[in-house]
């Protein structure tokens, strides 16, 4: 019905629409500067639903996708919940988000998912530890080439797994090389930032993971237009006995000594004596946030802050935790072990006087790899760190996590969790937490707490 | 460019500026002070250098600065800082896996007395043949803050300065929206920019203003929603900018959460840096030769490399060459050997400037070099070979047309005018005006006519009935 050809084109994130003559739809705006219709790249396939709709006479030049054929190496074998998931997330459009615990298997989900659609697809991962161990999962089912993309590498292949920061980079990139968008750890993809991963993005085919989609700015809603809603979702009680290790949380209080009490209440009292001097309160982390920028030029201010951040140091960091720590790693001498502190000195400390192998932002990526490698095949027991492990990363069989120190976020702690859920015959795992008792971090803890219990 | 958290600005009433050096004194002696703790610090462990740039800030911020300002100029002078791994007899890596390993097979995944490490550390060192102060070295030797400062690249503390307030303003950049510039430059600057918009995957929209050329430059995508996915891009254009001879920047900043408008211009030019930034190359051999060849003719025309740019459309058109003669100029544009898709944007463009002297070159040799025949320009086809005669020879057809420019300017005044004109002594501009106008003279003419036969006009008010004209003085 309509002879003039219309062509649809893809341009860095967005797409056009060129020699259009009918008002396309609401989301297309017009630019003057190539004078077409342009809408951002995620609107794609509603596009080509609304022009086929309209026997519109159009060419699609929108997708350039990777060539490749998947070959399956192994069959997939789903548990039922997994084999659930994966049905409702056909059902919804293959467009959605399967909330599961960690170490109940969300991986093979995504692997059946692509399996299912065989089309070239882009994982995106939060960090390189999980980057590693996606190569290691696609590798071991499907026979086709897998790129990295991210951490120095750029390769882009049929299966592509690519970090959020270089996702995020290089999206006008990315944007239509796919038609399945498989996030890990999908909590993080609303930030401002991130969100323009699948923004700027063609691909019609979505599917996020995560234990817990909820953020604090309540930014998750966005993700029914980002991926989709959430398809499936269990959580860890309803799975915990049959599939997962049943856990234990046991709480060690610690006291400050004589010397480290003197010193936490004198910087405590000196910082709040400069807040009620100048009648500020702290309700929020905006609060906190204008502290900072006041005391950029207050010279009382920064003497303040920089009180309060000794104060904590000496809380989250007591000598006696480290005695503590002694003692519970006698306790379980042999056995698989992950600390977690947030404090990179401490770290470092922990490390050098229990020999037990470091992994922080820092470590490089050698050494990173050959670590958890030798944990996985169990020729390392034992391993500290900072943040790096704190998502998803698949440390098989380990069973005690102590956190030595930590913030108050919820998603953290289950995260840190999470590790020690991996199944393991006649065993239940446990997970220590180290806290001083009399100072502001019991008040932290009980806030980390409110995710589990 | 600065990590966001050093940034320092004000906001105040919507807008928003960095709180840049002023390059003063006490400014001066802190960066002096930063400059000499890196100087200083080649041959020494990260960590040393660590400790006395802290020492550097906190004096800073004693005598009452910033403590973020201090923090800005050692995060650029880390920038100039080479560091390397310390040497150590064992490879650190080799040395730190043999010990994790000997610790598992021993103790079961860590040490938890002196005894048990001693027992590792020896028994590793001795394996290796080194004692144990040389294999703990090893082990930390992977870290950061245990690398040694092998050079640093000096810089002075007035220029460490101005690329601190060139940093904070990009820093700033980082969230903002759009960019506009006004700018004045020559075409070789224009394309600097212009081709970093490009690789950026920024676009742009040109507009002519009195002087100089206005760019309204964002990303594909902000037509649809405003973001500052391209903040980052945007600062990294601002080198380009700042180099022009007239420039003013604006842009859309967002800063917790609200907008603000950020303005800076060249009045701040003495406390930015200043680059000079070559002539790119020509495109082509095509130009290079024609060049050289032109000049060595003696044609009476001036011949210049990439003039200012022009606007075609919403967007900017530099062309090759410019031919100069006194007054006259001619463009001159040589379309090589290209792609399809490049000529056609290059027709689009050229299309929309028919107002201009434009001799085109094009290489018959073209696919489309029949279509190059619809546009309004002078045009000469050539073979491989463009010669410069040639060129020459389609110059003097603006020669003639200059010199008609010039005799109709020498257009004869008729002799009742002149001597009306002549029998003043001293009038209201109003009434000479209206007595003229009865002659069928415009009043742009008149003020013409008055100039050229010599009277004084005084222009002090823009009201004709308060000025003056009268017969100049001649002054002996």
């Amino acid at each position: 019905m309509n002879t003039s050809v219309i062509e649809l084109v893809y341009d860095r994130g967005t797409i056009v629409l060129k020699g259009s003559v009918f008002a396309p739809p609401s989301f297309f705006k017009w630019d003057e500067r190539v004078k077409s219709y342009r809408a951002l790249a995620f609107r794609y396939w509603e596009t080509v639903t609304f022009l086929k709709k309209w026997n519109a006479n159009f060419r699609d030049n929108v997708l350039d996708l990777q060539t490749g054929k998947i070959k399956l190496l192994k069959t997939i074998k789903l548990r039922n919940y997994q084999k659930e998931a994966l049905e409702n997330w056909v059902k919804a459009g293959k467009k959605g988000v399967v909330v599961l615990p960690t170490g109940a298997g969300k991986t093979l989900v995504a692997v059946a998912a692509i399996n299912f659609l065989s089309m070239p697809s882009l994982v995106v991962v939060p960090t390189l530890e999980l980057m590693d161990q996606w190569e290691k999962v696609l590798g071991k089912y499907f026979s086709v080439r897998i790129g990295r993309f991210g951490g120095g590498r750029k390769d882009i292949e049929f299966l592509t797994i690519a970090t959020y920061d270089s996702a995020y980079l290089n999206a006008e990139f990315l944007g239509n090389k796919f038609m399945l968008l498989i996030f890990d750890e999908v909590h993080h993809l609303p930030s401002p930032g991130y969100r323009q991963i699948a923004e700027l993005n063609a691909a019609p085919y979505r599917l996020g993971l995560t234990a817990t989609p909820e953020r604090e700015d309540n930014l998750h809603l966005d993700l029914r237009y980002l991926v989709g809603p959430v398809v499936y979702r269990r959580s860890p009680r309803e799975l915990a006995g049959r599939y997962l290790a049943d856990f234990d949380i046991v709480k060690v209080r610690v006291k400050l000594s004589d010397e480290e009490r003197e010193k936490y209440f004198e910087l405590v009292d000196k910082y709040k004596r400069y807040l009620s001097s100048r009648g500020i309160k702290i309700r929020s982390i905006r609060d906190f946030e204008k502290l900072i920028i006041r005391s950029g030029l207050d010279k009382e201010a920064r003497e303040a802050l920089l009180a309060w951040l000794e104060a904590r140091r000496i809380a989250f960091n007591a000598a006696a935790k480290i005695e503590v720590l002694k003692g519970i790693l006698a306790k379980h001498r042999g056995e698989r072990i992950i600390i977690f502190t947030e404090n990179n000195e401490i770290v470092r400390k922990i490390s050098l006087n229990f020999l037990i192998p470091e992994i922080t932002y820092k470590t490089s990526d050698e050494e990173r790899r050959l670590i958890m490698e030798k944990f996985r095949k169990g020729e390392i027991n034992a391993v500290v760190t900072s943040k790096v492990l704190e998502e998803g990363v698949d440390v098989p069989e380990a069973n005690v996590a102590i956190v030595l120190s930590g913030t108050g976020s919820r998603r953290e702690f289950i995260q840190r969790l999470g590790r020690i859920l991996r199944p393991k015959k006649g065993k239940r795992a446990v997970l220590y937490e180290i806290v001083t008792a009399g100072t502001a971090e019991t008040r932290v803890s009980r806030k980390r707490r409110k995710g589990v219990s | 460019m600065l990590p966001y958290q050093l940034l320092v600005a004000r906001a105040r009433g919507g807008f928003i500026l960095p709180s840049y050096s002023k390059l003063d004194d006490l400014e001066l002696y802190i960066a002096d002070k930063m400059i000499e703790v890196f100087e200083n610090s080649i041959g020494c462990k990260r960590k040393s250098l660590e400790a006395k740039v802290k020492d550097v800030e906190n004096l800073a911020f004693r005598l009452g600065l910033d403590y973020r300002f201090a923090r800005g100029l050692a995060h650029l002078l880390y920038k100039r800082t080479l560091f390397e791994k310390p040497e150590t007899k064992l490879d650190p890596l080799r040395s730190r896996l043999e010990i994790f390993k000997e610790v598992n097979k021993k103790f079961g995944g860590f040490v938890i007395n002196d005894e048990e490490r001693a027992y590792v550390l020896s028994k590793v060192a001795s394996k290796f043949g080194v004692d144990t102060s040389e294999l703990l070295n090893a082990f930390m030797a992977v870290h950061e803050e245990e690398h040694l400062v092998k050079d640093f690249y000096g810089i002075k503390a007035e220029e460490l300065l101005k690329n601190y307030n060139l940093s904070l303003t990009q820093t700033l950049l980082f969230k903002s929206l759009n960019l506009t510039a006004n700018v004045k430059m020559s075409g070789t600057e224009m394309k600097k920019l212009l081709f970093n918009v490009k690789k950026l995957g920024l676009m742009y929209m040109a507009e002519k203003t009195f002087d100089g050329v206005k760019l309204y430059i964002d990303g594909p995508a902000s037509i649809l929603k405003q973001s500052e996915r391209y903040g980052t891009r945007l600062a990294k254009l601002i080198p380009y900018i700042i180099c022009a001879e007239k420039w003013k920047i604006s842009a859309r900043i967002l800063r917790n959460n609200r907008l603000y408008r950020f303005v800076l211009s060249d009045k701040f030019s003495r406390i930015l840096p200043r680059y000079k930034l070559e002539l790119v190359d020509y495109d082509s051999e095509l130009e290079k030769i024609f060049y050289r060849r032109f000049t060595t003719l003696g044609s009476g025309w001036k011949l210049y490399r990439e003039p200012e740019p022009l606007i075609a459309g919403r967007s900017v058109f530099i062309p090759d060459f410019v031919f100069e003669k006194d007054n006259v100029r001619v463009y001159f544009e040589i379309v090589g050997f290209w792609t399809h898709e490049y000529l056609k944007r290059k027709m689009e463009k050229l299309s929309s400037l028919r107002d201009l002297n434009m001799i085109i070159a094009v290489n018959q040799e073209l696919a489309c070099s029949t279509l190059m025949k619809d546009l309004p320009f002078n045009i000469i086809f050539f073979k491989r070979k463009l010669s410069p005669v040639e060129v020459y020879r389609r110059l003097k057809e603006y020669e003639k047309f200059v010199i008609k420019i010039e005799e109709k300017e020498e257009e004869e005044v008729p002799e009742k005018i002149i001597d009306y004109v002549k029998s003043i002594e001293e009038k209201k501009l109003s009434d000479v005006l209206k007595d003229l106008s009865k002659y069928g003279i415009s009043e742009e003419k008149a003020i013409k006519i008055l100039e050229k036969l010599g009277f004084e006009i005084d222009w002090q008010s823009l009201d004709p009935s308060k000025i003056i004209v009268r017969k100049k003085i001649e002054k002996i």
